[in-house]
């Protein structure tokens, strides 16, 4: 029980993580409307000046890129992952809790930590070596570089906090804040 | 461990994880992950993450987050209410009239939205109450909301077909060509069904009395005026892809701004609508994103282990010729559709079997519409087909699950027909991308 009562106490913790989850996943969502005026901009410059800019398109997909990779959390926060729900829908609160800890949890915990530590590694020597891009831009890589490690870990971090939930409602706990 | 075990255990433990509610991405990736570690060796963990990179960075999928901005865009100017009441006062008096329009509404509403869920619901809110109040039958105006719908899959800008032509290499913009001749036979098909049916039996679909149709011609023509600005956007949008001034990418990202610009013009450009367009794009790019990531750790272990190969042989040792072949791929792909997400299944059954379709001699393009015409059968399929659902999730509680599965097996029967009849007749997908000038 004292388990318990530690996870009781760290209950603000999780509204935090839901919080940053949120704010990351709100925050770089802009990124659509940002990026479709670069690329009209970029359309413009190639048709009316004949001058399209080296880093158009590029840079589209860099910010395109941070969006995909910071969505996981926002979309595990709202539960929104795809699955098959038909038998699932049906069951009690503690046996889907039950599936979560035991499945889904666990699942989570190796895809994000095996990301995490790949591209981590990977991330890592492109701001060793000062990587650039092989393009006619030729930008520093490694910022869009660590968009992996980080996004999989805003993930990881948020599928902790689902997780403690979901061990709460299996005590008979209430998922709590 | 040989291939037959392999694709046995991978798909086996993929199923039983499946039917437990897991999420579809994370059981994919961790079941590519634990296998190729176990077929492959520890360089599969480096191999998966950089899979994921490659479909992070890939330039052709960039199209897809912009089509669905400039859709939540155009949701927000209101265009689906006034599409819907312009339709039916023009097709009123006709029997089955607001049936029919509710399809024509829902195929060109897919050529704004790009996918089908967001057509089911809204016609959902605003078609199925005012048919129920009218009299339609039950059944036939559930399955021409899910039936109408589905066209969102094969009718341009769909997301399903940037998805396969980034995957297969074959161009998005002749995939989009290509869908709109099967968007319309479908369309066409629906619209003669539900026409036939009213005639014979005008109590399934009675048409609208005369007071409620009496306004008139000119504000007829003025309901219409609404709509202008959005169908320019989107003809210019689709044009600049016919004739090859923009990539699609390029004019996902003007129809995205013009989006932007037709809420302005209507005042509907508040910061409110701007967030929700954003943070609803957000959400659904994290759902699909993170499960294209795990798909593809998935399908890149199977092939890597030798799967495509081994279904290959298997479908090559039948004793059938090349059509008998591609019927039974059409069949596993509507069978696999009904239990797996479709962007899922994409990237899962591209890798696979769009060699095995090179091999046999047919188009990839043309079999590229075939397979989102399968894909959109699965879709409306019972008991898992997702457009049920998502029509269950707006309609009135006297509507039941079981209405709900009756309602679709006519239109089942007609979808069916129409992919016959793309297969018989390859020039109703074939014959637009080959006129188009750009590619």
């Amino acid at each position: 029980m004292k388990f318990l009562s530690s996870i009781r106490r760290q209950m603000p913790s999780l509204s935090t993580i839901d919080k940053i989850s949120q704010w990351i996943g709100k925050s770089f969502s802009w990124l659509f409307p940002i990026a479709s005026i670069i690329v009209v901009y970029a359309v413009i410059m190639r048709y009316v000046f004949n001058s399209p800019p080296v880093w158009g398109l590029e840079l589209t997909l860099w910010l395109l890129i941070a969006a995909y990779l910071f969505s996981g959390a926002y979309a595990t926060h709202l539960h929104a992952h795809i699955r098959l729900d038909t038998l699932y829908m049906r069951w009690p609160p503690r046996v889907k809790a039950l599936v979560d800890v035991v499945v889904t949890g666990p699942l989570l915990f190796i895809f994000c930590g095996v990301l995490i530590w790949q591209s981590g590694i990977w991330a890592w020597k492109a701001i060793v070596t000062g990587e650039h891009s092989y393009s006619l831009w030729g930008a520093i890589y490694w910022p869009v570089k660590i968009t992996l490690p980080i996004g999989a870990f805003l993930v990881f971090v948020q599928g902790i906090a689902e997780f403690i939930r979901d061990l709460r409602v299996l005590c008979g706990k209430g998922r709590g804040a | 461990m040989s291939i037959e075990l392999l694709t046995i255990l991978m798909f086996g433990s993929f199923f039983a994880l499946l039917a437990l509610g897991v999420p579809l991405g994370w059981i994919m990736g961790v079941v590519g992950l634990i296998f190729g570690f176990i077929a492959i060796g520890p360089k599969v963990l480096s191999l998966s993450t950089y899979r994921v990179w490659t479909v992070t960075a890939s330039f052709g999928l960039m199209a897809i987050p912009l089509f669905m901005f400039m859709a939540s865009m155009l949701q927000h100017a209101g265009i689906a209410d006034e599409l819907f009441e312009a339709i039916h006062l023009w097709m009123g008096r006709v029997k089955g009239g607001v049936a029919m329009a509710t399809v024509i509404a829902c195929a060109i509403m897919g050529a704004m939205l790009g996918s089908a869920g967001s057509g089911i619901i809204i016609m959902g809110l605003i078609a199925l109450p005012y048919m129920f109040r009218h009299g339609y039958d039950k059944r036939l105006v559930l399955g021409s909301i899910m039936s109408g719908g589905g066209l969102g899959v094969l009718i341009p800008p769909s997301i399903m077909f940037i998805l396969y032509g980034t995957l297969a290499g074959v161009s998005i913009g002749k995939l989009f060509m290509g869908g709109v001749g099967t968007g319309l036979l479908l369309a066409i098909l629906y619209c003669i069904y539900i026409g036939i049916r009213c005639y014979l039996n005008p109590k399934m679909g009675p048409p609208l009395p005369k007071e409620e149709l009496g306004i008139p011609f000119r504000a007829k023509l003025a309901l219409i005026r609404h709509l202008v600005m959005p169908a320019f956007l989107i003809l210019a949008v689709m044009g600049s892809i016919f004739a090859g001034v923009c990539t699609p990418t390029e004019a996902a990202g003007m129809g995205a701004v013009g989006a932007m610009i037709c809420c302005a013009v209507r005042g509907k450009l508040s910061l409110t609508n701007l967030k929700s367009a954003c943070f609803g794009t957000m959400r659904v790019i994290g759902l699909m994103w993170w499960l294209v990531f795990g798909s593809s750790i998935f399908v890149g272990v199977y092939t890597l282990a030798g799967g495509a190969e081994f279904v290959r042989e298997v479908l090559f040792a039948l004793p059938l010729g090349p059509w008998g072949i591609l019927i039974i791929i059409n069949f596993i792909l509507i069978i696999l559709g009904m239990v797996i997400d479709l962007v899922g299944l994409t990237i899962l059954a591209v890798p696979i079997f769009v060699p095995v379709i090179i091999a046999l001699g047919f188009d990839p393009l043309w079999f590229g519409v075939l397979f989102n015409v399968n894909l959109q059968i699965a879709y409306l399929s019972p008991p898992f087909g997702t457009s049920m659902f998502y029509l269950k999730g707006v309609t009135p509680d006297d509507v039941t699950m079981t209405d709900i599965y009756r309602s679709v097996w006519p239109f089942m029967g007609l979808q069916v027909s129409g992919l016959i009849l793309c297969m018989l007749f390859p020039p109703i997908i074939t014959w637009l991308p080959s006129v188009m000038l750009g590619g």
